[in-house]
């Protein structure tokens, strides 16, 4: 894997995603040495993260079982691949994207299905009832029982006015699922338009910046749930902040307002 | 040229050969692989499961140039996910930061991490702790997350070249380590 530094600096960009489409394609055409820099960087991320974590949502997986389509399909085993293939998107994806031709479409499809159900002989629903969604008291729940590595520990307000007198919590940790939930009592409304709330965890093991935790908002008083996502791999969880930080956060905090704290171990 | 037999051949192997039957296997072998990396780009589960959808349909397009000689096939699957993911998010331009959190939390299962999905990922994993830790925190930012190497100069307040610099040597850093073989130190 010989390199100029001009050839090393397109792959670096290349694997964090800041070529333009002309590179990419220069890439692809012209540099076939680029495929084992893209290699290591799929192994490290396989042995720094163990691969598979989460198992992927079940109608998710439904979706593209149905949509498969493969090239050199058997007759009656699977349709050739068609020239060009759109992705099925989600729901609310389709919603998120839609347009005002899409209204037209709403009203349209509405007086279509007004016109049906009127006719339409009631019939039983088929198969088993929706299983009710489970709520995040329920999935905390779940995670303690079934985390082997669980930690817990306080979460106690500063002087900052976001905690005013009362702001308390605890924190539930595995650092095998690099996850955890956040319980916190008394923690004050934000309006998302002005501040977040941000959850940072000080990892023993890096010098110079906590590990960002997430953004987070508390939409309503008394007991909030909070689901915590490290963004890196926490090796050494030391110390849990809450700051108050810019609608979507930051990158590095200033730590200008810290609202709560938590010593893992205390 | 000797062909490989049925009985042997690997999910990708079989997707190439249009067996249709492979593709509940595909899911099921990297479903949870690539919906994980994808879930670290994207926290709107609505778009991490647009991601994933391309990434299939790109696999089995890919299926073919697969080549268990070259390298093992979770490698091969990752790196094809890890380009789709990547491009579609910067197309959005977006960053993991300015995302949010599930609001009622995540709707998935937690699956244990499978240690035997990728040899080469087994065969470098307790070697990570010997690279320094500027390259993989380097490479944790770039490689696992993606952020880009203006984000990682600011986030560990180093200069962009250094970043490079660390990023490069930890990666060569890895290479030489599986060329060596396992075992070796």
């Amino acid at each position: 894997m010989a390199q100029s530094d001009d050839n090393m600096d397109l792959w670096l960009r290349a694997l964090t995603g800041e070529l333009t489409a002309e590179e990419r394609l220069r890439l692809d055409r012209d540099d076939p040495e680029f495929a084992e820099l893209e290699e290591m960087a799929a192994i490290y991320d396989l042995a720094s993260t163990g691969g598979a974590d989460e198992a992927m949502p079940d109608d998710l997986a439904e979706r593209i079982r149905a949509q498969a389509v493969l090239p050199n399909a058997e007759p009656g085993n699977a349709t050739a691949t068609p020239s060009s293939v759109t992705p099925i998107q989600s729901e609310r994806s389709r919603t998120r994207r839609s347009s005002s031709a899409g209204l037209a479409w709403f009203a349209a499809a509405a007086s279509l299905i007004a016109a049906i159900v009127g006719w339409w002989p009631e019939t039983p629903a088929p198969g088993p009832a929706p299983q009710p969604t489970p709520t995040i008291a329920d999935l905390k729940h779940q995670f303690e029982t079934q985390a082997p590595d669980l930690v817990e520990f306080a979460l106690a307000g500063t002087e900052d006015p976001a905690a005013g007198d009362a702001a308390a919590g605890s924190v539930v940790w595995s650092q095998d699922a690099q996850r955890g939930y956040m319980t916190i009592r008394n923690l004050a409304v934000n309006n998302p338009d002005e501040s977040q709330y941000q959850l940072w965890i000080f990892d023993g093991s890096r010098e110079k910046h906590p590990v960002d935790g997430g953004v987070f908002d508390v939409t309503e008083d008394g007991e909030v749930i909070v689901p915590i996502e490290s963004k890196l791999p926490v090796r050494e969880p030391t110390l849990f902040a809450i700051t108050v930080e810019r609608p979507g956060g930051v990158v590095v905090s200033d730590q200008g307002r810290i609202a709560m704290v938590g010593k893992v171990g205390a | 040229m000797q062909s490989t037999p049925a009985a042997e051949l690997t999910v990708l192997e079989r997707i190439a050969r249009g067996d249709s039957t492979a593709v509940d296997a595909c899911i099921k072998t990297y479903g949870g692989l690539i919906w994980s990396i994808a879930r670290r780009y994207f926290k709107r589960q609505a778009d991490a499961e647009d991601a994933v959808q391309e990434v299939f349909l790109d696999l089995w397009k890919s299926a073919a140039r697969y080549d268990r000689n070259k390298r093992s096939e979770p490698v091969f699957v990752a790196m094809i996910a890890k380009r789709r993911i990547i491009d579609r998010f910067r197309s959005e331009t977006r960053h993991p930061l300015a995302e949010e959190l599930p609001a009622t939390g995540v709707e998935n299962t937690h699956a244990d991490a499978d240690p035997e999905l990728c040899t080469e990922a087994g065969q470098i994993r307790d070697r990570l702790g010997d690279l320094r830790k500027e390259e993989r925190d380097a490479l944790d930012l770039g490689v696992v997350y993606g952020y880009s190497h203006a984000e990682i100069a600011e986030k560990l307040d180093m200069p962009l070249g250094t970043v490079k610099s660390h990023m490069r040597r930890g990666l060569m850093r890895l290479k030489g380590w599986l060329d060596d073989g396992p075992g070796t130190q």
